[in-house]
């Protein structure tokens, strides 16, 4: 992973000192225009060069390549003068003369030194009763919250898919229907219940969107699409909206590649796609979005983009239960390729 | 360079659909793919890099409806193909106008004068202040080159928070692109 990482990086400076082939250059540009992963993983390469130039760690040839490319333009002399800045200022900036946290923060602070591990436990004891309080209180507001509460219980053992739905913590998921509908039929009626009010009332983006989850998770594709996509009409830049559509895109075209019509399924696929990355571009650092991008990849047997994805993934990510099943499937993909 | 070509409305339209079949998206995708062109013209000292990106469009839209039935493969390929001979062209343009005058490379903020420098320490300083103390932290102590090597401090730096390196490297480039876009605010 840290060698391809390397190698990524040492690709990207070579194309940003103008060190490449034209034909690796034209690869680099291809990626550049519409990976926004790449993108940033380029304007980190490109700092570090800069910084290297204001420090004169680079070689004359490499000085002279990087004058002529990046201080011709006025763009370029910025990006020196700012790094300049940073560096020479920011040398000087010991701990003491950083700007002290405000009040504010030092109340964050403390609340985050408070939590050691030796007090979590007792803290999270509370925490769970405080929850319990205030999601008995939340059930009783309003139908919307009813309804949200009443459709994360039910999936709370067991996730209803393999992609992941906004909002919802981390629950196995099995690909056998019967052992599902065991464990949730009785929770699923009373989300039924809940959802059935928010019907009547006036759709706004968030009602939208829990509808669209709702169908989401009862497997109701065509709905589900239609519903997130008028709240997206509603919130453009709602990024969990745009996470959650691309899943009913991508699950929907799951059902029409077993169906038999793998044309609608790649446009559902390319749909999905290109939602989860605009979410990315949104919320770079959107876990959900990151997992069903790489899971999405691996759907379409892009092995070496969904093994770069989880990689991807896991270094966001590295702890929680949604790693441990993101390095399953990393196991599944690279396992693939030797194949 | 640029080409007395304008695309019209229904040349606009068939683009837009060739990037996507869905409206919205296509909208995003044109925003999104005029940045990166923008920044790839900028990396290769391009002057102009606004009017080279829509002169890339221009020429793409023109072209379109003789190849949109037969182009197989991402547009971007297209895109990027006509982005490089255009570049080509503005090379060559250039290199036929008389030089511009060479920039004094060490006359970037280094050798400013104490007035200046104290402005920019006062941007600086007032910057940090708008980051969250957490981010401040750690935008200070990366870009801080202590006595230690860098990599090690990078590295300490990392076990601290318990990430990796390549987490490390991005949280730190995100809080800088946005410590920078104070700074030029503050410098203006």
């Amino acid at each position: 992973m840290k060698n391809e990482l390397d190698e990524q990086d040492t690709r990207l400076r070579h194309y940003l000192l103008g060190e490449l082939s034209s034909d690796e250059e034209q690869l680099i540009e291809e990626r550049l225009l519409i990976d926004e992963e790449l993108k940033e993983q380029m304007l980190i390469v490109e700092e570090d060069l800069i910084d290297d130039y204001a420090a004169d760690n680079l070689s004359p040839q490499q000085q002279a390549n990087y004058q002529k490319l990046f201080l011709a333009s006025p763009e370029g002399r910025q990006k020196l003068q700012l790094s300049r800045i940073l560096k020479h200022h920011l040398n000087n900036f010991s701990e003491a003369s950083t700007p002290q946290p405000t009040f504010w923060e030092r109340v964050q602070i403390g609340f985050a030194q408070l939590l050691s591990p030796a007090t979590l436990k007792v803290a999270m004891a509370m925490l769970v009763v405080g929850l319990g309080v205030f999601s008995w209180w939340v059930f009783l507001r309003s139908d919307l919250s009813n309804a949200i509460t009443a459709l994360k219980n039910a999936y709370s053992e067991q996730r209803p898919l393999e992609f992941r739905i906004t909002g919802f913590a981390y629950a196995r998921f099995s690909a056998s229907a019967s052992t599902q509908n065991q464990t949730t039929t009785a929770k699923l009626k009373a989300v039924d219940s809940a959802f059935d009010k928010l019907l009547d009332d006036k759709p706004t983006a968030e009602s939208l969107h829990e509808l669209g989850k709702y169908n989401l998770a009862k497997k109701n594709f065509d709905e589900s699409v239609g519903l997130l996509t008028k709240g997206l009409e509603l919130e453009p830049d709602n990024t969990p909206i745009q996470i959650d559509l691309a899943v009913a895109l991508i699950e929907r075209g799951k059902l029409s590649l077993a169906s038999g019509q793998p044309e609608k399924a790649q446009a559902d696929f390319q749909s999905g796609k290109i939602n989860l990355r605009q979410a990315i571009a949104g919320s770079p650092s959107s876990l959900e979005a990151h997992f069903n991008l790489a899971l999405l990849h691996q759907t379409m047997k892009n092995w070496s983009e969904a093994e770069k994805a989880w990689r991807h993934y896991l270094t966001l990510d590295q702890v929680s239960e949604w790693s441990q099943e993101a390095r399953r499937y990393l196991e599944v993909v690279v396992e693939a390729q030797k194949q | 360079m640029r080409t007395n070509w304008q695309p019209t409305p229904d040349d606009l339209n068939l683009f837009l659909r060739w990037l996507d079949q869905d409206a919205e998206n296509a909208a995003t995708r044109y925003e999104s793919i005029r940045r990166n062109l923008i920044s790839i013209f900028n990396r290769r000292g391009c002057h102009c890099s606004e009017d080279l990106a829509d002169e890339t469009f221009n020429r793409v839209m023109r072209r379109l409806p003789k190849m949109i039935d037969t182009y197989v493969g991402e547009p971007s390929r297209y895109i990027v193909v006509v982005a490089r001979n255009l570049h080509l062209e503005y090379v060559q343009q250039v290199e036929k106008q008389e030089p511009l005058p060479e920039h004094d490379h060490t006359d970037l903020s280094v050798n400013a004068p104490d007035e200046s420098k104290e402005h920019e320490f006062g941007c600086l300083e007032h910057c940090l202040k708008q980051l969250p103390h957490q981010q401040r932290k750690l935008v200070v102590g990366y870009y801080h080159e202590d006595k230690r090597a860098k990599i090690d401090h990078r590295k300490q730096m990392a076990d601290e928070l318990g990430i990796g390196l390549n987490a490390l490297r991005i949280r730190a480039h995100r809080i800088r692109a946005s410590l920078e876009d104070c700074l030029k605010q503050c410098l203006r």
